[in-house]
């Protein structure tokens, strides 16, 4: 035992009071060391999270090449199956045979965008913090000099970059398959629930919200398990909720048909409510009258002056993406200012 | 045992203090596992806290560390509360349960000292320590026995230079061999560096020796704080026949903290008012184990705040001056009369009940 006491101490001569200086290849401040620990605890997610974009991407890229030249070849360009459009005339069988061959593609790769915040907010944000708490390597870290907000920073801001580096990847590239294989051709419309879902920032803000969601509920929660259950259904109310919200974000444009004229707003088109409007402007969602006795009639009789459609034109699609993609950020900016405050209130 | 350098240490450090607790309680939903708090620990002292489990040891410590945060009252470390940037980085707590990222290697455990302590952090001697328990730098923190992971986690606690080091339990769950080693090695660093040392324990017979000052919880209260000396000087062990149903009326003019009566023969833990009188019975002085054993069978023991653990901001109820201490004087300075004639006639003290019950369990082992 003294043999023991007197190697720990001569250990301290030698290098008594002369704490190391950080070396030249790891000169980093507080946050830097942080950082360091932050990636080596996660990197197996960020890695697949980082491969999977860029294995998206790639797969997206080459789809694209094949479906532009299925297009041209074929001149289906903005052609749906049933179209009114002149020179889409006879192309009911080559958009039959793209949408076969590519649609579950698309289908696919939207899957995955729309999973890919739930994944994020599942396996990377709930575990964040509750792995920690759950297993006590909260008291590691701050028993060191970095003060808690400093590691909540360190802990929520780079999965933060990680996770809007590969959701960027794999939107971009998606929305640039996108550009020439949705809408009419494949029917991929955008403003289907997956569709809008997959373009443009929405997918990658609602990856952070996912994140967001995970990093609090595990720090409320402090079980990984529970927390990754209530990331999950926040996540499944959060997309349900905007999906009903969705059309009503913008104004919608009305069009107004005559009682003889064809209803008919563009494809691209979101169709979002249909009726009948009365001479007085009062619409009518229903009538009571049945197209086999005497429609017209019965219409004149409701004082019907024809039909409305409210819509969003495909003008509508990046101001709506970029709202509701402001929103959802907006909502995880709340969430992580939550969280640093219960870490505040916490641990000081 | 103590070694020599621990005084100077000790002598270096003293008038500064090192942890103040003022009326600190923590809730823990409706529990309380702390309540009313008050004790002072000087600087460079190696301090046992004591008690039996749910004392409320843990929680101290955690407050100490700026882990969780008082529920009432305040803990000052060195001055400065706890969480703050000025006391982060000269506070180093070790948690009971060892806590290390089991996924990292041993290397990697100590480049995470490195980056978390800039500027404080001494690597060499985190891996002399290291390299001393023959752990391997490349392993997996998985992969290390119950020892190894204490030794590592000791040297991200020491490496970090702290000048508070608040260990829960780092004993515990560790063969004989290896505590003795880690023991050693703790005494070793404390004597270099006159780093004040706050040390939970159950095992009593492992703290002799190795602490200078005491504190001891008993349902989140203090019930004893002080130098050791102090603190043991206060009190006599009396052993020998009784001819009445309880003790001699001498033995119960002392306040007694514990009493135990088996046929005709006494043994009692009073603390000393003045000299015990003389009688058919021996007067000694207790050892550390036999004052703690008493203090946590009898729950109802009067407390005892040395004047060496009064919290210099509290205010003042104490005789002047800051004489350690006579031994054979009353340490609590005047007797207060709300314990005194209590702890002559209730129950518990040892007039009445014959045999006492050990209370509890873990600490009777040691």
């Amino acid at each position: 035992m003294t043999s023991t006491a007197h190697l720990g101490a001569s250990g301290h001569e030698r290098t008594a009071d002369t704490p190391e200086r950080p070396r030249p290849t790891g000169g980093r401040g507080p946050l830097g060391g942080l950082v360091w620990l932050v990636w080596r605890q996660h990197r197996l997610v960020f890695g697949v999270l980082l491969a999977a974009a860029a294995g998206g991407a790639v797969w997206c890229a080459v789809l694209r090449g094949r479906m532009a030249a299925f297009i041209d070849a074929h001149h289906i360009a903005g052609c749906s199956q049933i179209s009114l459009v002149a020179r889409c005339s006879d192309t009911q069988g080559p958009v039959t045979a793209f949408r076969d061959a590519y649609n579950p593609s698309m289908k696919l790769a939207e899957a995955g965008l729309v999973l890919l915040p739930v994944l994020v907010g599942v396996f990377l944000g709930a575990p964040l913090i509750a792995r920690e708490l759950e297993a006590g390597t909260h008291k590691l870290v701050l028993s060191q000099s970095v003060g808690p907000l400093r590691w909540l920073a360190a802990k929520t801001a780079l999965p933060a970059v990680v996770v809007v580096a590969a959701g960027a990847l794999m939107s971009a590239a998606y929305t640039w398959l996108w550009q020439v294989g949705g809408d009419e051709v494949s029917g991929a419309y955008w403003y289907s629930t997956l569709g809008f879902n997959s373009l443009g920032p929405v997918p990658v803000a609602y990856a952070l919200l996912g994140l967001a969601i995970g990093t609090l509920t595990g720090l409320l929660l402090r079980r990984t398990v529970s927390a990754m259950g209530v990331t999950l259904a926040l996540m499944a109310l959060v997309q349900y909720a905007f999906a009903v919200l969705r059309p009503h974000l913008l104004p919608l444009a009305t069009a107004k048909f005559g009682n003889s004229e064809p209803t008919q707003v563009a494809d691209s088109s979101w169709l979002v409510d249909q009726g009948y409007y009365t001479t007085s402007g009062e619409r009518l969602p229903e009538v009571p009258c049945r197209p086999d006795q005497d429609f017209d009639g019965c219409l004149r009789q409701h004082h019907v002056a024809g039909q409305y459609m409210d819509h969003h034109p495909a003008s509508d699609h990046w101001p709506l993406a970029f709202f509701e993609a402001g929103l959802v950020l907006a909502l995880a900016a709340v969430l992580t200012v939550l969280a640093f405050r219960v870490m505040r209130r916490r641990h000081g | 045992m103590r070694p020599m350098t621990r005084g100077e240490a000790a002598v270096r450090a003293s008038g500064r203090t090192a942890i103040e607790a003022i009326g600190l309680g923590r809730r823990h939903r409706r529990r309380w596992v702390l309540r009313d708090c008050t004790f002072r620990l000087p600087a460079g002292r190696i301090c046992a806290l004591v008690g039996p489990s749910g004392a409320g040891k843990s929680t101290l410590l955690s407050l100490a560390a700026g882990l969780t945060r008082p529920t009432e009252g305040s803990i000052r470390v060195r001055g400065e509360a706890p969480a703050t940037a000025q006391a982060r980085p000269v506070v180093a707590h070790l948690a009971q349960d060892k806590p290390l990222y089991r996924r990292l290697t041993v290397a990697e455990t100590l480049e995470l000292g490195r980056a978390l302590n800039p500027g404080r952090w001494n690597g060499r001697y985190a891996e002399r320590l290291v390299d001393d328990g023959e752990i391997p730098l490349g392993a997996r923190v998985a992969t290390l026995s119950g020892g190894q992971r204490t030794r590592l986690a000791l040297a991200l606690a020491f490496a970090k230079r702290p000048e508070l080091l608040l260990l829960d339990e780092p004993l515990a769950d560790l063969g004989p061999l290896v505590r003795h080693r880690i023991a050693a090695l703790l005494l070793a660093e404390a004597a270099e560096h006159g780093t004040t040392v706050v040390l939970s324990s159950d095992l009593l017979a492992e703290l002799d020796g190795v602490c200078d000052y005491l504190l001891v919880l008993r349902d989140g209260r203090v019930r004893l704080a002080g130098e050791v000396d102090d603190v043991i000087g206060a009190h006599a062990l009396v052993m020998g026949r009784h001819r009445g149903p309880g003790l001699p009326p001498e033995v119960a003019a002392h306040p007694v903290v514990e009493a135990q009566l088996s046929g005709p023969r006494f043994t009692a833990l009073v603390r000393r008012d003045g000299r015990v009188a003389a009688g058919p019975w021996e007067t000694a002085e207790p050892s550390l184990e036999e004052l703690l054993l008493g203090y946590l069978r009898a729950p109802g023991a009067p407390e005892l705040i040395a004047p060496s653990a009064e919290p210099v901001s509290a205010p003042p109820r104490r005789r002047p001056g800051h004489n350690p201490g006579i031994p054979g004087m009353p340490r609590n300075g005047p007797p207060r009369p709300a314990w005194l004639p209590g702890g002559r006639e209730s129950p518990p003290r040892g007039t009445e009940r014959t045999r006492h019950d050990h209370h509890s369990g873990k600490g009777a082992a040691a």
